[in-house]
């Protein structure tokens, strides 16, 4: 199976230099794991750092400096964990932010038959969730003020005329009313990642938002 | 980590994210640094005069004070020989160091740099040649470290012995290009990118800076910043005969 729907150049490159909040990248990083086309454009953003590091104007290392680490090489390579050869559904890195594999996710119902996953990142700009939407349903509570990327894990979903299966990746900004309805046949799972919704700092406000709907 | 940790370099790091450095030198230097000049990328890909072994068992031309770096990693990988890993060194540890120090303090650069190379050491029997030049495997290296001290968050990442990972389809064997090969192609296409496009794939790249704050710095509308990196992109990718952005 290929993946047809895939990252922009845009997305790529922030990723690859690094300048990518932390929960946009897990969408990427599992997007690259379910595509090799990508993984090959990657390469390339990648080299650019590395002939762009070449470039850059030197900042003087000094003996002191090969002193110090040189005292802290250790003369065995540290053994790498080999993965367990086996039949994950997830990849990594999703699977390490979930603690396992697909049984592994503590879903909370959301009344409508679908749930949904938070998944904690180190970033206060996203909000990472995995959702999970029962065959031939739209996608439930779906409104995001700015931009959106959903990677499909399991199933498929249409969004419009438009079909993501399996690795596609969907980036959708505040712009595009859409309702992405996953495919009659089986349950969709994906993971999605959106700007995180407004903070308020006081308790109050905070505990009347779901109230006032902000 | 523990050792970084205690410099506390959020408050630079919270001045240093909102900066951005002026547009002082846009074009990226066209001259090749001198190792790469007569180096020889495998005997088969160019063939220069004058080769020779030295006591490292690298080759060496004669032009060329710096083994090939790539070369070089690999073999420290496979021998773990403090001597051959101060040669990588003393190449690399400048340019980690500036990168560090693009976004934070020299003491919080310097301990970074030190952080990287030492990751460089513990993990270059996983550094496999055909994959990309050492410069790029180092620069991912340094880039995560740079994430992690400066903003507390990780790079999430594929893993590329993941067995579950989308198999690559076989590139047939002229078009698959060795590591060291395409950063050459890559860099002599940086050279001839026009200023503008330049200039926001090094802010991008070593101001840890977003797009939108890419394009606030530069006052120009966040699309502009978007069209200028894929422009460049595309360009890169050409060079490697990748084709247009699939979408």
């Amino acid at each position: 199976m290929t993946t047809r729907h895939h990252l922009g150049d845009d997305l790529l490159l922030s990723y690859a230099a690094g300048s990518l909040a932390e929960g946009w990248s897990l969408a990427v990083a599992t997007h690259l794991a379910l595509c090799a086309e990508c993984r090959a454009r990657l390469a390339v953003a990648e080299a650019a750092g590395g002939q762009l590091l070449e470039t850059l104007g030197l900042e003087p290392a000094t003996d002191a400096s090969w002193t110090a680490v040189r005292a802290r090489l250790s003369a065995a390579p540290k053994a790498q964990p080999k993965p367990k050869a086996g039949t994950a559904i997830l990849p990594k890195p999703l699977r390490d932010y979930i603690g396992g594999d697909i049984d592994a996710i503590r879903w909370q119902m959301l009344g409508t038959g679908a749930a949904q996953a938070r998944l904690k990142t180190g970033d206060r700009e996203t909000q990472v969730r995995l959702l999970k939407i029962p065959a031939g349903q739209p996608v439930p509570e779906h409104s995001h003020r700015g931009r959106e990327l959903t990677v499909v894990l399991t199933g498929a979903f249409h969004d419009g005329e438009t079909l993501f299966e399996r690795g596609d990746i969907e980036d959708a900004d505040a712009s595009i009313q859409h309702i992405p309805t996953a495919t009659p046949d089986a349950d969709c799972i994906c993971l999605a990642v959106t700007d995180a919704p407004l903070r308020f700092r006081s308790w109050i406000v905070r505990a009347l938002q779901p109230i006032l709907g902000i | 980590m523990h050792r970084m940790r205690k410099y506390q370099p959020e408050r630079v790091i919270r001045r240093a994210r909102c900066r951005v450095t002026p547009p002082m030198s846009l074009e990226i230097s066209t001259s090749t640094p001198a190792w790469h000049k007569g180096m020889v990328l495998g005997s088969r890909i160019t063939r220069l005069p004058v080769e020779r072994k030295n006591k490292t068992g690298l080759m060496q031309t004669s032009t060329s004070p710096e083994p090939n770096m790539s070369e070089l990693l690999a073999k420290i990988g496979q021998t773990r020989n403090v001597e051959l890993f101060e040669l990588l060194f003393r190449h690399f540890a400048p340019r980690v160091k500036a990168y560090m120090a693009r976004t934070g303090s020299p003491g919080v650069a310097e301990e970074l740099m030190q952080e990287t190379m030492v990751a460089v050491w513990n993990k270059a029997a996983m550094y496999d040649p055909s994959r990309g030049a050492a410069s790029t495997w180092i620069f991912s290296i340094a880039r995560n470290l740079r994430i992690d001290a400066y903003r507390r968050e990780k790079h999430p990442e594929f893993d590329p012995e993941d067995p579950m990972l989308q198999p690559e389809a076989e590139p047939a064997a002229d078009r698959r290009l060795e590591g060291e090969q395409s950063a050459k192609l890559i860099r002599d296409a940086l050279t001839t990118l026009p200023p503008d496009q330049a200039e926001v794939l090094r802010l991008a790249f070593f101001e840890d800076n977003s797009q939108s704050t890419i394009a606030a710095a530069l006052d120009l509308p966040l699309g502009t910043v978007k069209s200028r990196m894929r422009l460049a992109f595309a360009k890169l990718r050409g060079v490697l005969g990748q084709t247009g952005e699939p979408s």
